[in-house]
């Protein structure tokens, strides 16, 4: 007899880690697949905020999606941190918005104001001036304008996220399998065969949650994942004593004491080389942010590759000619695993995706 | 215990480490200049676990102190100068 | 940005001065980087200061160093000491820090002599304050004459001896020599024991040292259940005697050694192929005869292309010079041979000296769950293979889940622990398993120092 899975999962992130944790905790026998330990991994590369303010300024179900995502990690880490008895480091008491320049802080200003009265007011948020924003933030330097404030904001430790997730998924019958790329994917009425790098697997249904790789596999299935990488780059310091009480979208400290340093964005290719300019650009706008940062050792960086849709935001897409197949993919895999493990799992177990994720399908950049 | 050898006579550089006055040779990097003081105790790995230098040539990172205002130097890469100030490296892991 | 130099050369070592003197001769324009304050690296460490004779208990080998450092500081090869390279771009551009600055320079050709390190050897207690490498022994009697009374050395390979006999003719006294090789690596190494003897008066003076070290301090062969005795700091050694009997010795000062390995951090970090080698237990870069990588126009020279010690060091900086020398026609390929021949003549001692001193892998991984295995970090071996257990892709994968490999040493301490561990417990090849994906900066730096980041031009000196 041929082993069948109820789910194959496509990439071991936190897509695929947050749906396969849910869906197992469902009940249902699942397997994902990932690919070799040394392969590309945005899941690997992520700044770890569960973040709210200015999502969705343009897309109001993104906007609830986000939110509502945000209440779910309540729930969601403790049962998480009991279930693995790992330490997420997480924190949800808010975050800030650095804003270095007039321009910057008149347009925050505005897109949160528009956020505000597209979601009936249910956003919190505050603009803040320096003074005002430095006692939040004891240090900020006296070159930056302001910020925002929201105390929907937060962030976790995203590599112990995905280790608590794939605990709690080996707890709950799952199974990992690595370095097994996947190369093709059929389907016949009973389900989906799979074949990868070195076997093939068997299930009733597939879940396309493989980052850049979705790009190459969705249309296997009928679906499109029009998504290309974003560069961006991260600085880590050496460990400190407790500075900073908020993350903010520039700089946050890990629950070990080192401050991480972002935020670039790049868009060329599927390149992750450091770049010095970019990483020397980054340190002179941490300094200008935090200016006792000046003389804290950097012990690492990295790059990373952001999977980016064309409107910057989720598809979420479920096959119309290969019933039973789906396909994910978002750049915040953090702030969105609470609904991934959760709402989104439940959907898929029903066979449907609910309503409020019609405006996710990816027919939206089909409009002509 | 490390001592250094008879028949050395070199010019001596005065430095400060912990608050303590130490000398070195001229020369000298701050990490031999403290094993011959009889100091052990370079940084604090975690709260009371001390480490000392273990490969003397940049690789292990077990030998960090502060010296004036900068943090976290290799003391066995780092010339003594005269008057520096040396402390002790602590490794603040909030976690640990 | 335009190419300053002909070649960039990374490392001051044996390796690092016979390819820029050799370049140099041909007349290209050579800059040589260091991060320490004196030229020499780790072999001839110190050698500009320690040549009025004092210090001739270092040895021949050492003082042969001599008529290299001289020729150097007299050939007015420009040299940049206390500079430390922090990453090699995609496009070769060397980034460097300087003076409390950083800055980014172009040449023609780079080549990475960047030397090797030694493996930890991570046994109960490796990490109390009086224990050291072996090579940290080295390092404090040549460059200050500093030694420690009444200690005891671990371990096996060729360093070993020679430290343990610099140390007794600088007149310190060695308690105890632990010998951990094992005697099938002596009958496993007679095949390539003829060849080597090309090498005899390299073989010969080994063996004088042994016999010399056997004279001035007991030294027990074959030991086993090595323990490291002491709460805050060294206390003491207690081992298992080859005859099955127990012994405890007290120290202060514990000298440890398994074998040298190249320092990859650098090279990997770059992008360069790299492959695995069973025979030396360590990761190489992958280069042609001439020590060319996988990226054209970056060179690596000596211990760091492959442990072969300070005579292949010398040729391959050579070898490595006239290829360069070669594609910018200043010579032919002739020249090239003769120095080849003479490689091949060197580096028909290591077969011999890697079997007989061959890396135990069990002096790898800790006996003791409880021992730490990543320094830098704190990470034991019992949390490293909690994590192992979650059936981890590797050791990428194995870092983010535990942290080993994450701290400011980038897993030269931890890396071919985590490795040999993940191979152990989940029963793969080594060169399958891999190794941390390593990245810049190799070094740490300040961010008001990676702020400063310009293109450097020699016109404007700082």
């Amino acid at each position: 007899m041929i082993k069948s899975y109820d789910y194959i999962i496509v990439g071991g992130g936190l897509i695929g880690f947050s749906i396969g944790y849910g869906l197992s905790k469902l009940g249902r026998k699942c397997l994902i697949l990932d690919a070799h330990d040394n392969s590309i991994k945005a899941a690997q590369g992520n700044f770890g905020l569960i973040w709210v303010q200015g999502k969705g300024a343009g897309f109001p179900s993104y906007a609830d999606w986000t939110l509502r995502s945000s209440e779910l990690w309540g729930d969601f880490y403790k049962e998480l941190e009991d279930d693995s008895k790992i330490n997420l480091g997480i924190q949800r008491t808010g975050g800030i918005h650095i804003c270095l320049d007039e321009e910057e802080y008149e347009n925050r200003k505005n897109k949160l104001d528009l956020l505000r009265s597209h979601q009936n007011g249910k956003f919190d948020y505050q603009m803040l001036d320096n003074k005002d924003l430095s006692e939040l933030m004891p240090g900020l330097g006296s070159e930056v304008v302001g910020g925002s404030f929201s105390t929907h904001d937060g962030h976790v430790n995203p590599l112990y996220l995905i280790k608590s997730l794939h605990s709690g998924f080996l707890k709950n019958h799952g199974e990992f399998i690595h370095d097994e790329e996947v190369r093709h994917i059929g389907s016949s009425g009973k389900g989906f065969s799979i074949k990868t790098k070195k076997e093939r697997y068997f299930s009733s249904k597939v879940i396309l949650a493989a980052g850049l790789g979705n790009k190459n596999l969705a249309p296997m299935v009928g679906l499109d994942q029009p998504v290309k990488p974003i560069k961006g780059q991260i600085l880590i310091t050496q460990k400190l004593d407790k500075h900073l009480k908020y993350p903010s979208t520039l700089l946050r400290q890990t629950q070990e004491g080192s401050i991480m340093i972002g935020d670039s964005h790049e868009d060329i290719g599927e390149n992750i080389a450091t770049n010095p300019m970019v990483i020397s650009k980054i340190a002179k706008r941490a300094i200008k942010t935090f200016p006792e940062i000046e003389n804290k050792q950097i012990v690492r960086s990295w790059a990373a590759l952001r999977v980016m849709s064309p409107d910057g935001y989720p598809i979420y897409d479920q096959s119309e000619t290969h019933p039973g197949a789906f396909a994910i993919s978002c750049h915040s895999g953090v702030t969105l695993a609470a609904s991934h493990a959760n709402d989104l799992s439940r959907y898929i177990d029903d066979g449907k995706l609910g309503n409020e994720l019609n405006s996710f399908s990816h027919r939206r950049f089909n409009v002509s | 215990m490390f001592r250094e050898l008879k028949d050395e006579q070199k010019k001596e550089v005065v430095f400060f480490f912990e608050g303590k006055k130490l000398t070195a040779f001229d020369g000298e990097t701050i990490a031999s200049a403290l094993l011959r003081s009889g100091e052990i105790f370079f940084r604090e790995a975690k709260k009371n676990n001390f480490r000392g230098p273990y490969c003397m040539i940049g690789i292990c990172f077990e030998c960090l102190v502060d010296v004036d205002q900068m943090q976290s130097l290799q003391s066995c890469q780092v010339i003594v100068k005269n008057n520096m100030k040396v402390k002790r490296h602590k490794n603040s892991d909030l976690s640990l | 940005m335009k190419d300053v130099f002909d070649i960039i050369v990374i490392g001051s070592g044996p390796a690092g001065l016979s390819t820029s003197l050799a370049a140099n001769d041909l007349g290209l324009k050579v800059l040589v980087i260091d991060e320490q304050s004196q030229v020499g690296g780790q072999i001839y460490k110190s050698i500009g200061k320690n040549l009025d004779g004092k210090k001739n208990f270092l040895g021949k080998d050492y003082l042969k160093g001599q008529h290299l450092y001289e020729r150097f500081i007299s050939s007015g090869i420009e040299h940049w000491l206390e500079t430390s390279v922090w990453q090699i771009t995609e496009n070769q551009e060397v980034c460097f820090k300087r003076n409390g600055l950083t800055g980014i320079i172009k040449s023609k050709f780079i080549v990475i002599c960047g030397g090797a390190y030694e493996r930890a050897m991570p046994i109960t207690g490796w990490t109390l304050p009086g224990v050291m490498s072996v090579g940290a022994a080295q390092t404090l009697l040549k460059s200050s004459s500093v030694g420690a009374d009444d200690c005891v050395f671990v371990g096996s390979g060729p360093l070993l001896y020679l430290t343990v006999y610099q140390y007794l003719k600088a007149g310190f006294k060695v308690k105890a020599v632990l010998d951990t090789s094992r005697l099938k690596q002596i009958i496993y190494s007679i095949p390539y024991f003829f060849p080597a003897l090309i090498n005899f008066n390299l073989l010969w003076q080994g063996l004088r040292w042994i016999r010399y070290i056997s004279k001035h301090t007991k030294v027990h062969g074959r030991v086993k259940n090595i323990s490291i005795l002491g709460k805050e700091k060294v206390q003491g050694i207690e081992i298992t005697l080859s005859n099955g009997g127990n012994l405890k010795i007290d120290t202060k000062n514990i000298f440890l050694h398994q074998g040298i390995v190249p320092n990859i951090n650098l090279t990997m970090a770059t992008g360069i192929k790299h492959h695995w080698s069973q025979f030396q237990y360590c990761w190489l870069p992958t280069l042609s005869l001439s020590g060319e990588t996988s990226i054209k126009g970056i060179y690596v020279a000596g211990d760091n292309g492959g442990i072969g010690g300070v005579n292949t060091s010398i040729t391959t900086g050579q070898i490595a010079a006239l290829d360069i020398g070669k594609k910018l026609n200043k010579t032919t390929n002739f020249a090239k041979l003769f120095v080849y021949l003479k490689f091949l003549k060197d580096k028909s001692l290591r077969p011999f000296l890697d079997v007989l001193f061959k890396q135990d892998v069990n002096f790898l991984v800790p006996d003791n769950k409880n021992e730490i295995v990543c320094r830098c970090e704190n990470v034991n071996k019992s949390e490293i293979e909690n994590s192992i257990k979650l059936g981890i892709s590797g050791p990428n994968q194995l870092k983010s889940y535990c942290r080993a490999g994450m701290g400011n040493c980038q897993g030269r301490l931890c890396g071919l622990t985590v490795q040999t561990m993940i191979a152990l417990k989940q029963n793969r090849k080594l060169d399958e398993v891999g190794y941390y994906r390593l990245r810049p900066p190799v070094k740490p730096i300040t961010l008001k120092e990676l702020s400063s980041f310009e293109e450097y031009s020699p016109d404007e000196k700082q």
